[in-house]
């Protein structure tokens, strides 16, 4: 019965070749769009997240000072994670076998000067040998394209950890005429004292790579230092670019006469684990005593970028492959309701003859099971090809708040082949199954006569 | 009948006058320079070479810091030596006309700095030393007012250029003796973001002549009622500043 089903199934597919090729390729490009759609914010939510995770440094988990989220820049002595504190995050990150690294980070303002000049900066201070990990981690050079931002000179980690170094957005280094880092093969810096009424004073100041910082320490008193630039990098906004600045984790300290930290940021071996790990560290700080607050690398309040711009990537994605299915379930039913209308005394004498509704019905829907496995298959060929071919030309790919220069490199995802695929093999089988429900439950002679129309 | 009622709206009308706290060219007010100019030599904007000491103790929430610096100054020029706490000895803030630099032992060059820095919650660094308000602001008189049972003239002062501390600051000068009272610090919307006190306990001898010289600032953050800065000054005195003595190449070794 179920072999004659198929092939009765088989030769009624050959009848109406061309409406049926029509409905095929409706149902396989539009599996290729949903495949190109998913590949696609796939792609964005990697690039994002690795330039959150990694490129920001916020790392999987974030810990803070009880309260220190929303309240340490008005309050950095009350609200920022004291020297007991860290050195117990450190003795209690190094029980947990998940984590990958971990070290401390401190933000602040502070103002810059090349002697003639001074301009506000916004700094971030971080070991430079953590940095260096961080940004060579194969995940951050794979979805992050190695967009550390590095424009000119060299980063942190080349220089030794006693030098007084700073790296400069490149709009805040054009600001105080730094655009020539120090060259970390050459220890001279001049110190020489520069006449700011001096015509040729843009060049002298451009000349040598020394900087003069100063802020407000977090007991309140003013502090200062010098530092050599030794490098210029790239921000993704122009707010950042003219106020943004890495330092040594160490060196900030010193500026601001703490040995505290902002945050404690902790990077994961595997990011799946992280609400394990967040379980298994609020339980082990619980057990320190340690006054603090433990969060995702996703939460909103952290991650306002990533978060803003993820919803919005999906609401887009959502929506054309919303637009998508509906047109691939027009094209269904619309193929369908025309074969059934067609067929209408066929299936009046097929019921005359004994078949039942079921029966009808079971065909009707095998015939657009064939076709939508064939298109399916013909779909994910064309997918295959169509993302292939999109990654080999490296289309560029501008994501607004990350730095440019990514490409268009999207996934090609076995397990979102198989989703999609069954999504839309449901939707054509719904489609189809809605179209002839109607008809086959007419009478016979209302079928025969075709008065059912 | 006719005439008292006519005098009786004249006196209403100059009442009101009166009240509204405008100026009338009767009044005889002294100029707005002459004002600024006797404020700001009570304090520290003198001719002759000064020292004082000022004990600056600033409370922003939990947190209290107290710095004590020794002021030299002379005619436009100012410097603040740092000389507690113990961490922060040595370091020196040198003023020149609008101008300021921040000097810290061991730093290869002097840090440009705004007086403008820390203009809320804590006092400023301009306000730590000499005051020229003559120099730097337009004034205009806009009112009498007692300011604490004393007779003020009201003064609106406005920014000359765009380095000076406030953008605008409404000034009370005491009508008998000249000094500064009270004053409301604008931001560049016009709002009022701190305000001071001034209290002139100190006296300075200069050319025989004895004058009061301040001796208590009180800032407040006008929207942190938890933070304010006290500076007290004591042992002000003429002394004898040469010139170039305080000119910022002087402090950087």
């Amino acid at each position: 019965m179920n072999f004659q089903l198929l092939m009765i199934a088989a030769r009624n597919l050959s009848r109406n070749r061309r409406r049926n090729i029509a409905t095929g390729s409706a149902l396989g490009l539009g599996f290729a769009g949903l495949l190109a759609i998913t590949g696609f914010h796939e792609q964005i939510e990697h690039n994002l997240r690795a330039y959150t995770v990694y490129g920001m440094r916020t790392g999987h988990i974030v810990v803070y000072k009880h309260d220190g989220l929303e309240k340490f820049e008005t309050n950095p002595k009350e609200f920022s994670l004291d020297e007991k504190d860290l050195q117990a995050l450190k003795r209690i990150t190094a029980e947990i076998p998940e984590i990958e690294y971990d070290g401390a980070q401190i933000v602040g303002p502070g103002l810059v000067s090349n002697g003639c000049q001074s301009m506000p900066f916004y700094a971030t201070g971080i070991d430079p040998e953590l940095d260096r990990r961080l940004q060579q981690h194969p995940y951050n050079l794979r979805w992050n394209a190695g967009l550390s931002g590095l424009k000119k000179g060299r980063e942190l980690w080349a220089y030794s950890a006693d030098e007084q170094v700073i790296m400069l957005s490149s709009g805040l280094a054009a600001l105080v005429g730094k655009n020539v880092p120090r060259d970390p093969e050459s220890n001279a810096i001049s110190t020489d004292p520069i006449d700011c009424a001096a015509a040729d004073v843009k060049d002298k100041l451009a000349a040598d790579s020394l900087v003069q910082l100063a802020g407000y320490g977090w007991n309140g008193m003013m502090t200062g230092g010098d530092a050599a630039v030794t490098g210029v990098f790239a921000t993704p906004n122009p707010y950042l670019d003219s106020a943004a600045a890495r330092l040594p984790l160490s060196q900030l300290q010193k500026l601001y006469g703490t040995r505290g930290a902002t945050s404690y940021s902790i990077w994961l071996k595997d990011e799946d684990k992280i609400s394990e790990v967040i379980a298994t560290l609020n339980s082990k700080l619980a057990t320190a005593g340690l006054n603090v607050d433990v969060y995702p690398w996703n939460y909103p309040e952290l991650s306002a970028h990533y978060d803003g711009m993820s919803k919005f990537a999906l609401t887009i994605n959502v929506f054309i492959a919303t637009i998508i299915a509906f047109v691939v379930a027009l094209s269904v039913s619309n193929s369908a309701t025309m074969t059934i209308i067609e067929r209408a005394r066929e299936i009046g004498m097929m019921r005359s003859l004994g078949f039942t509704r079921r029966w009808i019905r079971v065909l009707f829907v095998v015939e657009i099971a064939c076709i939508a496995l064939i298109a399916l298959a013909s779909g994910a060929a064309f997918g295959f090809f169509l993302i292939s071919g999109l990654n080999a030309v490296g289309l560029p790919l501008d994501l607004p708040g990350v730095i440019a220069g990514l490409k268009v490199k999207m996934v090609i995802n076995p397990e979102t082949i198989s989703r999609s695929g069954v999504a839309i093999f449901l939707l054509a089988i719904a489609s189809g199954l809605y179209a002839v429900w109607r008809v086959a439950k007419n009478n016979i002679a209302y079928l025969l006569t075709g008065t059912h129309r | 009948m006719r005439r008292s009622m006519l005098k009786a709206g004249v006196l209403l009308v100059a009442t009101q006058i009166l009240g509204s706290g405008q100026v009338s060219a009767s009044q005889a007010a002294p100029s707005p320079e002459e004002l600024l100019k006797d404020s700001d030599r009570a304090r520290g904007a003198v001719e002759v070479g000064m020292t004082w000491n000022s004990n600056v103790e600033t409370i922003d929430g939990k947190n209290t810091s107290k710095i004590v610096y020794l002021i030299k100054a002379k005619g436009d020029q100012a410097v603040a030596e740092t000389v507690a706490p113990e961490a922060s000895k040595g370091e020196y803030m040198v003023f020149k006309e609008r101008n300021l630099w921040y000097v810290k032992p061991g730093m290869k060059r002097p840090v440009v700095i705004s007086a403008r820095q820390k203009l809320s919650g804590a006092a400023s660094n301009a306000d730590i030393v000499s005051t020229n308000y003559f120099r730097d602001y337009d004034g205009t008189i806009v009112g009498e007012e007692k300011v604490e049972g004393v007779d003020c003239w009201k003064l609106d002062l406005k920014a000359k250029a765009k380095n000076v501390s406030y953008n605008g600051i409404r000034y009370w000068i005491s009508k008998s003796n000249h000094l500064g009272l009270k004053a409301e610090f604008l931001g560049v919307k016009g709002e009022t973001f701190k305000h001071a006190e001034f209290k002139y306990d100190n006296k300075i001898s200069s050319a025989g002549k004895e004058r009061p010289f301040m001796s208590k600032i009180v800032i407040k953050d006008a929207q942190k009622a938890d933070s304010n800065s006290t500076i007290v000054v004591s042992t002000p005195k003429i002394i004898d500043v040469p010139d170039g003595s305080l000119d910022v190449k002087n402090f950087i070794k």
